[in-house]
């Protein structure tokens, strides 16, 4: 039996839950309309940090619209889904936006792997997916309603090959994650551009998401006839395999892609990655560039995350498209208002293609010093 | 060919000695509960958080902050079986359950960790990433090196622990039959609580040695532990020094491995030996074979 007094307790209790609950019921905004769009990303897990800088991105530029009044007086409320870089996911994600929350519009994914398997689920259910980081080249087919402003890497893995080859290497040995759409897809852009130049790729070795031991690769790598290293990874393995490489005291030089260009990178990597060459989207130094890196110091209190930017743009040029609508969650009027428009964004000209894909021009910068510097040549 | 051969020995020994910092303390647990603990895992990426939150963040000397991480690991890891697993065995809960909480604790803790420190990855810094010392053609770092020794001494200590002091004595006694150890005047609880307290310790000890080689990230427990657990079943579950050298086994072979294999397959190399183990071999290296329990 319980005690009386427990009984009270128990009872007071349960009052206080259903009126805690009846009061949420009641402040919530009620008539408000606003426009629901979904987020796909990963949120949690290895990837976490691409995500986030996404999602602050994105938060800057949905602070600014709705401060303004939203689309045509309606805001946008974003819905975000954790999918962990991971596919299985992120099919999970999608298929919770489209059907429980009923989104017209995605933002995502972040993670190539995401993107790829997310992808057909949106073009099925006619939904907008507009990711501003993955990069596999493979995105470009994934259908009409597929949209990146972040350009493929069949454009950045040319760039690094070209970028290898004019550095005056000819063999090189490749190290790549291996269960990301992101590393795979380079690893093959790279390699066929590389071997059209002239070089050849003597070794291919691979690692995994979430791997911290990478001394036999690099090993295996060490005692190839290679004088040259590409990495194609995510930021923290990257950063561990150059911190092993020097320890195992590799002087080859290496050669990576934008996915380590962002000031974290240096927590890891500390001096082990002077010399470092990589090719990444430019730095831009117009107005709007300045501008954005002004408000998200502003908002966050520091310096922009890697895509922030692109994410910033993505949110900002969906809503001029959607103003323009006379529906603005209708996807069919979205999709075309997203063919025709041209944005000048912090990320430059954004100027979708026949694919939903934009081009950009991409730069090579070179670690010194512990910073990111152009490297022309 | 011989260099490189001397030099996946030293990866392997590098690899080894970090599944055997995880797999003793898991097996030390494991030997007188007979239960699977996976939040040891999390015990080390929580300790490993605390140091670095002492050292890096607060500033305190460093000496000092490692004390306080292991005794930090050793009161978490007492914490987690006084307030949850006692409370189970209590309600004589079976062995399944017990293991069903830990893995809930796993995730709890690691999402704690993500809660209080973010996602992003977090270095302890006290070591400067340097080039390693030539040892007979192969490169190691003092810390390796250093990660190395401390796993010999675990394995010497542990046995000479387990073999020769009273609670070792005590601990093997209640790992071999409970009922007759508690007819003899050994209390179960009692031990349980202390092979928390030192299975956890040397999780505090793994903590900071890990830490400090890997860096730290919340789900590094879960990585730690997927390698750590196999290598204690390959060493013979519930032998606390065949964990040691099973964890060893581990990582040589896979490091051998993926020399002519391609390296995507290392993980596949380590659970395809764990299968051979557990088809051909199922107590392990220096586990006793048992007449069948019951």
């Amino acid at each position: 039996m319980m005690k009386k007094q427990n009984k009270i307790y128990l009872g007071i209790g349960i009052v206080a839950i259903i009126l805690i609950v009846a009061i949420a019921m009641f402040s919530m905004p009620k008539g408000e309309e606003t426009i629901k769009i979904g987020f796909m990303g990963p949120l949690s897990g290895d990837a976490v940090d691409y995500g986030m800088g996404a999602k602050t991105g994105y938060e800057l530029a949905l602070q600014e619209i709705n401060s303004k009044g939203g689309i045509n007086g309606k805001p946008i409320e974003i819905i975000y889904e954790d999918s962990k870089c991971e596919a299985k996911t992120a099919i999970d994600a999608v298929n919770k936006l489209v059907n429980v929350d009923k989104v017209n519009i995605i933002l995502g994914g972040v993670c190539s792997s995401e993107t790829l398997a997310a992808g057909p689920i949106a073009e099925q259910n006619k939904v907008i997916m507009l990711s501003s980081i993955s990069t596999n080249y493979q995105i470009t087919d994934l259908g009409d309603y597929i949209f990146r402003n972040v350009p493929s890497d069949a454009l950045q893995g040319k760039k690094a090959a070209e970028l290898t080859y004019d550095e005056g290497y000819r063999k090189v040995a490749i190290i790549y994650i291996g269960d990301n759409d992101y590393g795979l897809g380079l690893k093959e852009v790279f390699e066929k551009r590389f071997e059209e130049l002239g070089g050849s790729v003597i070794l291919s070795e691979t690692f995994l998401g979430g791997d911290t031991d990478f001394r036999t690769q690099l090993t295996k790598i060490k005692n190839s006839d290679a004088e040259a290293i590409f990495l194609a990874g995510m930021l923290k393995e990257s950063a561990l395999i150059l911190n092993q490489a020097k320890e195992l005291n590799i002087d080859k030089q290496f050669i990576t892609t934008e996915s380590v260009k962002d000031s974290s990178f240096f927590d890891i990597v500390g001096d082990s990655a002077e010399g470092l060459l990589l090719t990444s989207m430019k730095e831009l130094e117009s107005q709007k560039a300045i501008e954005f890196k002004q408000k998200y110091v502003e908002s966050f209190e520091k310096e922009p995350k890697f895509y922030s930017d692109y994410a910033y743009d993505a949110l900002n040029l969906l809503s001029e498209v959607m103003r323009d609508c006379q529906n603005p969650n209708d996807a069919n009027c979205i999709k075309e208002g997203l063919y025709d428009i041209s944005y000048d964004g912090a990320t430059g000209m954004n100027d979708f293609d026949n694919n939903g894909d934009v081009s950009k021009e991409f730069s090579t910068y070179k670690v010194l010093n512990q910073e990111f510097v152009p490297h022309n040549k | 060919m011989s260099s490189i051969a001397f030099q996946l020995l030293i990866n392997g020994l590098i690899a080894g000695a970090i599944y055997a910092l995880v797999a003793s303390g898991f097996s030390l647990i494991y030997s007188t509960n007979k239960f699977i603990h996976f939040a040891h895992g999390a015990v080390i990426a929580f300790s490993a958080y605390v140091l670095y939150f002492l050292f890096s963040v607060l500033g305190i000397n460093f000496g000092f902050s490692v004390v306080l991480a292991i005794a930090f690991a050793s009161l978490l890891g007492y914490l987690i079986d006084l307030l949850v697993y006692k409370k189970l065995r209590k309600k004589k809960t079976s062995s399944v359950i017990l293991l069903i909480a830990s893995v809930g604790l796993l995730i709890l803790l690691e999402s704690l960790i993500l809660l209080l420190f973010g996602a992003d990855v977090k270095t302890i810094g006290f070591l400067k990433v340097s080039k390693g010392m030539e040892f007979l053609g192969a490169i190691i770092t003092p810390l390796q090196l250093f990660i190395i020794i401390s796993s010999l001494i675990l394995l010497v200590g542990l046995f000479l622990f387990m073999k020769k002091t009273k609670l070792g004595k005590a601990m093997r006694a209640i790992s071999d039959n409970k009922d007759v150890a508690e007819i003899v005047g050994i209390s179960s609880e009692k031990i349980y609580s202390w092979s928390f307290i030192i299975g956890s310790a040397i999780a505090g000890i793994a903590a900071i040695l890990i830490g400090l080689e890997q860096n730290l990230e919340p789900t590094m427990g879960t990585n730690l532990m997927i390698k750590g657990f196999a290598a204690a079943i390959i060493g013979g579950i519930g032998s606390v020094h065949g964990a040691v050298l099973g964890a060893f086994l581990l990582g040589i072979v896979e490091n051998f491995g993926i020399w002519y294999l391609p390296s995507g397959y290392k993980d596949a190399i380590a659970f395809v030996l764990l299968f051979i183990f557990l088809l051909f071999r199922p107590q392990g290296i220096l586990g006793i074979k048992r007449r069948a329990e019951k």
